[in-house]
C-alpha cells in the first residue's frame, strides 16, 4: 500500500516535471497576444494568423476554431469505431439464441459502451466538430468568443473516453477494475450496488464529458450573439446557426444536470449517502434526473443534424429552403417542449396516471415541430433541379430515416402502446432509425459536403455512393427487423433469447436477429469503405481548382462558408503550387461543371450519372 | 518564426501558406492562434478529479497543483491578470479552506480528533489533507516563485 | 400590413410564420381542456397541480420563446431593409462572392410563403 502510494507519488512527480519541460519548451517560440475580454479581435481575419507550431504540437497547442473542429472530428470517429465494434461483437453473439460467443458479463458490458460511446463521445463531438469548424465561418465572426474554453473542452474529451472505457483495458491486468455493466442509462439501484471501481471511473468520464459540453455551449451561445459579423444578424442567420444555438441552450440547462446527479450517484456509492437508495430519495429519483437530461439529450443530438440537412439539402435541390423560418420557429419550439417530455421514458415505472398522461401530451405536441421540418424538406426538394452527390444522398437518407424513426417515436409516445412496447426491440429499433439513420446520416452527408473546404481536395465519388447505398440498406435491413423483434415482444438488453415457444416464435426471433445481424454487418462494411475513402482521399484526392466544388453559384447557393473558402484559395495561390503531390497530374476534379447541374466527376460517378442527367434534363 | 509545414501531418493547402516575414514581425495584430495552456487546465482537471474522488492521494495533490497553476497561466496570458503567480497563491489559499471544510464535516477539527481520524484512515478526512496539501504547495510554491521574481510577463516559464 | 390586436408588433408575414408553433400550443391547450373535462383519475391537490403544471408551463415557455424570437427576427428584417441588405442565408460574411445569380423563377423565397 505505502509503496503503491510512493510509485504513485514518483510518477505524479516526472508527470509534472514533464508538463513543465513542455511548458517551458513552448516558451521557446512563443509570443504572447494578451487579449483584453479573451476574445480575437483583429481585422487581420483568417489571413492573419499567429504562427502555428510544426508537428504535432500545433495540434497540443491549437486554439484555432478550424483546428479544433478537426481535432473534434478525428476524435468522434475513433469513438465512432469503438462503439461500432462493440456492436458487431453484440450482434454476432445475438446471431444465435444461446451464449456463444461471450458470457452475459462482457455483453453488457459492450452494451453500455456501445450506448455511451455513441452518444457522448460520437455524437455530441462530431456535432461540435461541424459547429466549430463552420459556424465562425457561417456567421462572419474571426473565432470562436472563447478560444482557450473552446480548446479546454475539447482536451477534456480524451481523458473522458479513457475513463468512461477505462474497464476494458484494466480488466485483462487482474487489478479488479472491470468495465462498467450499468447500461448506459445507469439505472438505480443497479448502478450503485455495482461495487466494480470501473463504474466510478466511467462516471468520473462521463462528468467530464459534460462539463466539456457546456464550456462548449456557453462559447456557442457567446460566439452567435456577440461575435456576428456585420451583415449577419437574426433574420439572416443561417439555419445551421440557428440549430446549434438552440443545442447549446438545451445543452446549458440539461448537462449540469447530469454532471450533479452523476456526483450524487459516485456519492451514493462510495460515500453512504442516500440519494437514490429505496430508504432515501428513491430509484425512481435518478431517472427522473436523467430523463430530466436525457430527453433534451435527444434534441442536443438531433437538432443540429436538422441544421445541417436544411442547410445541404437546398443546395442541391437549386433552390432555397422551403419555409425556412418555419423550420427556424420549429426548431425553437422543440427546443422549449423538450423540457417538457422526460417522463415519457418513465410510462411503465408506476407513475400517477394524471402526471403521465400530461406527459403523454407534451410528447404528441412535440411531434408537430419535427413533422413541419419533414415537410419542408420534402417541399424544398419538390419541383427542384435535384442533384444526387453523396451530400445530397445522405441527407434524402436522413429524411426517408426519420419518417421511419419519427413516427414509430410518435406510437411510443402513447401511454397504451407504450405500455406493450416498452423495453422491447421495437425502442431499440425507433431510437436507432434516429440515432443512426439520422444523426450519423446527417454527419456523413455534411463531411462529404464539406470535406472539399477542409482538405482542399474532392473525396472519390463513387466510393461515397457505395458508402450511402451500403448504409442505408444495412441501416434499414437492421432497424427494420428491430422494430418485428418489438412486435413480437423480444425484450431489450438480453445477451441470449432462449425463451420457452409458448411465449413467443423462437424460430422467427431468431431470423430477425440473423436479419439483424446480417444488416449491422453491412453498415460496419460501409464505415470501411467510408474511412479508406476519408484518409486516401485526404492524402491524394485530386486538388479543387476552383472554390466552388459543388457549382453552387450556378443557384445563387453559395454559402457563406464556400465565400470565405473563396477568399483563402484566393489568399493562398502560389504558395499552394509548390506543393509537390504524388497525382500531381491527374485531371482536376469537376468534369460535371460544364453541363452546370452534374456536379459529379465523370470518371468516378459510374452508373448514378445516368440518373443524374435524367433529372437534368427534364 | 519561420517553422515550416512540411513536417504538418495534415496537407491543408490553404491554411499553410508560407508566413511572410511582414507577417511574422506583425503578428501582434492578428488573434492568437495557439496556446499551451488548454491542455494542460485539461489534464489537471482530469487528474485532480480522479485523485480526490477514487482516493488516490499522490495523484489529488498532482492533479490539483497542476490544475491551479494552469489556471493562473491560462488566465494570466488571456490577459486577466498581471500577477499570476498571486493568483496561483490565491487558489492555493482556497484548497487549504476546502480541505480543512472537507476534514471539518468528519471530526472536529482538533488535534487528538483528527489524529485518530487519519490513523483510522478515514477517507473523506484524508481526501481533505491531500487537498489541504495540494493547497500548501500551490500557496508556498507561488509565494517562493514570486519571492524570486517579480512575477512579470518577462520572467519567462511558465510567466 | 393591416392586422389583428398584435399588428405593432408583428406584420402579416410574421404572423404567418409563427402560425407554426401555434399548432403544438394548440395541441397541448386541446389537452388540457380534454383533462379538466374527462377526469378517470379523480382529483389529488399535489399531483392534479403537477399534471396542469407540466402542460402550462411548457406551453407558457414556448409561447413567451415565440414571441421573443420573432419579436428578434422581425425587427432584425427591418434593420436588414434599411441598411438595404439581403434577406438569405446566403448573404453576409464574405463580400468577396461573385455576384450572386438571379434566382430561378421556382426558386420562390421560402420566408415568404404562407402555410403548405
Amino acid at each position: 500500500m505505502v509503496g503503491e502510494q510512493l510509485a504513485l507519488t514518483a510518477l505524479m512527480g516526472v508527470f509534472l516535471v514533464a508538463v513543465a519541460g513542455f511548458l517551458a519548451r513552448m516558451e521557446d517560440w512563443r509570443s504572447y497576444t494578451p487579449l483584453a475580454g479573451g476574445s480575437a479581435i483583429g481585422d487581420a481575419g483568417y489571413g492573419g494568423h499567429a504562427e502555428k507550431p510544426a508537428g504535432i504540437v500545433r495540434w497540443f497547442t491549437t486554439v484555432d476554431h478550424k483546428d479544433i473542429g478537426i481535432l473534434y472530428g478525428i476524435y468522434a470517429l475513433i469513438a465512432f469505431f469503438w462503439g461500432g465494434a462493440a456492436v458487431l461483437l453484440m450482434r454476432a453473439e445475438l446471431a444465435a439464441p444461446g451464449f456463444d460467443i461471450m458470457q452475459a458479463q462482457f455483453y453488457n458490458s459492450l452494451l453500455t459502451s456501445h450506448g455511451i460511446t455513441m452518444l457522448f463521445l460520437f455524437g455530441t463531438p462530431i456535432i461540435a466538430a461541424f459547429s466549430n469548424y463552420f459556424i465562425p465561418l457561417l456567421i462572419g465572426a474571426d473565432d470562436m468568443a472563447f478560444p482557450r474554453i473552446n480548446a479546454i473542452a475539447f482536451w477534456l474529451l480524451p481523458p473522458g473516453a479513457i475513463l468512461i472505457w477505462a474497464g476494458f483495458f484494466t480488466a485483462p491486468l487482474g487489478l479488479g477494475i472491470d468495465p462498467a455493466q450499468t447500461s448506459w442509462t445507469m439505472y438505480t439501484p443497479l448502478s450503485a450496488e455495482q461495487a466494480n471501481p470501473g463504474v466510478d471511473l466511467m462516471l468520473l468520464g462521463l462528468h467530464l464529458t459534460g462539463v466539456s459540453a457546456t464550456m462548449g455551449a456557453i462559447n456557442f451561445i457567446a460566439t452567435i450573439f456577440t461575435e456576428r459579423g456585420d451583415e449577419v444578424n437574426w433574420a439572416n442567420l443561417d439555419i445551421f446557426s440557428w440549430t446549434i444555438l438552440t443545442q447549446s441552450a438545451l445543452i446549458l440547462f440539461a448537462f449540469p444536470l447530469l454532471g450533479s446527479a452523476l456526483i450524487m450517484l459516485l456519492l451514493d456509492r462510495n460515500f453512504s449517502t442516500a440519494f437514490f437508495a429505496v430508504e432515501g430519495g428513491s430509484p425512481i429519483l435518478w431517472q427522473h434526473l436523467f430523463w430530466f437530461f436525457g430527453h433534451p439529450e435527444v434534441y442536443i443530438l438531433v437538432l443540429p443534424p436538422m441544421g445541417l440537412v436544411s442547410w445541404i439539402l437546398p443546395k442541391f435541390s437549386g433552390r432555397k429552403l422551403f419555409g425556412f423560418k418555419f423550420v427556424v420557429y420549429s426548431t425553437l419550439a422543440i427546443g422549449v417542449l423538450s423540457f417538457g417530455v422526460w417522463a415519457h421514458h418513465m410510462f411503465s415505472t408506476g407513475i400517477d396516471p394524471r402526471i403521465r398522461a400530461s406527459f403523454m401530451a407534451v410528447s404528441l405536441a412535440i411531434a408537430i415541430p419535427s413533422a413541419v421540418k419533414t415537410f419542408n424538406w420534402i417541399t424544398t426538394m419538390w419541383n427542384g433541379n435535384l442533384r444526387l452527390t453523396a451530400p445530397m444522398l445522405f441527407c434524402i437518407g436522413f429524411i426517408s430515416n426519420f419518417v421511419i424513426g419519427g413516427i414509430t417515436g410518435v406510437f411510443l409516445a402513447a401511454i397504451p402502446v407504450d405500455l406493450v412496447l416498452h423495453d422491447t426491440y421495437y425502442v431499440v429499433g425507433h431510437f436507432h432509425y434516429i440515432v443512426m439513420g439520422m444523426i450519423a446520416f446527417a454527419g456523413m452527408g455534411a463531411l462529404y459536403y464539406w470535406f472539399p473546404i477542409v482538405t482542399g481536395r474532392m473525396y472519390q465519388r463513387r466510393l461515397a455512393k457505395m458508402h450511402f447505398w451500403l448504409s442505408m440498406i444495412g441501416t434499414n435491413i437492421t432497424f427494420f427487423a428491430m422494430l418485428v423483434l418489438g412486435y413480437l415482444g423480444m425484450p431489450r438488453r438480453y445477451a441470449t433469447y432462449q425463451f420457452d415457444g409458448a411465449i413467443a416464435p423462437l424460430a422467427q426471433v431468431t431470423t430477425l436477429h440473423q436479419i439483424a445481424t446480417v444488416g449491422a454487418f453491412i453498415i460496419g462494411f460501409a464505415q470501411l469503405i467510408w474511412a479508406w475513402n476519408m484518409v486516401q482521399s485526404w492524402y491524394e484526392g485530386p486538388e479543387l481548382d476552383d472554390a466552388d466544388p459543388w457549382n453552387l453559384k450556378d443557384d445563387g447557393m453559395f454559402g457563406r462558408e464556400f465565400q470565405w473558402f473563396e477568399t483563402q484559395k484566393l489568399a493562398a495561390d502560389g504558395g499552394e503550387s509548390e506543393e509537390v503531390r504524388a497525382d500531381g497530374g491527374e485531371v482536376e476534379t469537376d468534369g460535371g461543371e460544364a453541363t452546370g447541374r452534374v456536379s459529379s466527376d465523370p470518371r468516378s460517378d459510374g452508373g448514378y450519372r445516368k440518373a443524374v442527367r435524367r433529372v437534368d434534363d427534364e | 518564426m519561420d517553422e515550416t509545414t512540411s513536417d504538418d501531418p495534415s496537407p491543408r493547402t490553404w491554411d499553410d501558406e508560407p508566413e511572410s516575414p511582414a507577417r511574422t514581425s506583425a503578428e501582434e495584430e492578428g488573434p492568437t492562434r495557439t496556446s499551451v495552456w488548454p491542455l494542460v487546465v485539461a489534464m489537471g482537471l482530469t487528474v485532480s478529479e480522479v485523485g480526490v474522488f477514487m482516493g488516490v492521494y499522490p495523484l489529488a495533490v498532482g492533479g490539483l497543483v497542476l490544475f491551479v497553476a494552469s489556471v493562473a497561466g491560462i488566465t494570466h496570458e488571456a490577459g486577466y491578470t498581471g500577477r499570476p503567480w498571486r493568483l496561483a497563491g490565491a487558489l492555493g489559499v482556497v484548497l487549504v479552506a476546502v480541505g480543512v471544510w472537507m476534514v471539518s464535516t468528519q471530526v472536529p477539527l482538533a488535534v487528538d480528533p483528527v489524529v485518530a481520524a487519519v490513523g483510522g484512515a478515514d477517507g473523506i478526512v484524508l481526501r481533505g489533507f491531500s487537498v489541504v496539501g495540494a493547497g500548501l504547495v500551490a500557496a508556498v510554491g507561488a509565494a517562493v516563485v514570486s519571492a524570486m521574481g517579480d512575477g512579470d510577463v518577462d520572467d519567462g516559464f511558465p510567466a | 400590413m393591416a392586422s389583428d390586436s398584435e399588428g405593432k408588433t408583428f406584420d402579416r408575414e410574421t404572423l404567418l410564420d409563427l402560425v407554426v408553433n401555434a399548432i403544438p400550443l394548440g395541441i397541448i391547450l386541446f389537452f388540457i381542456l380534454a383533462f379538466a373535462l374527462i377526469n378517470p383519475f379523480g382529483s389529488n391537490p399535489v399531483n392534479t397541480a403537477i399534471q396542469f403544471s407540466i402542460m402550462a408551463v411548457t406551453g407558457a415557455a414556448l409561447l413567451v420563446l415565440t414571441y421573443v424570437s420573432g419579436k428578434a427576427i422581425s425587427e432584425a428584417e427591418d434593420e436588414l431593409e434599411e441598411k438595404g441588405l439581403e434577406l438569405s442565408e446566403e448573404a453576409g460574411a464574405g463580400e468577396v462572392a461573385e455576384p450572386e445569380s438571379e434566382p430561378t423563377p421556382e426558386t420562390t423565397d421560402g420566408d415568404d410563403e404562407p402555410a403548405a
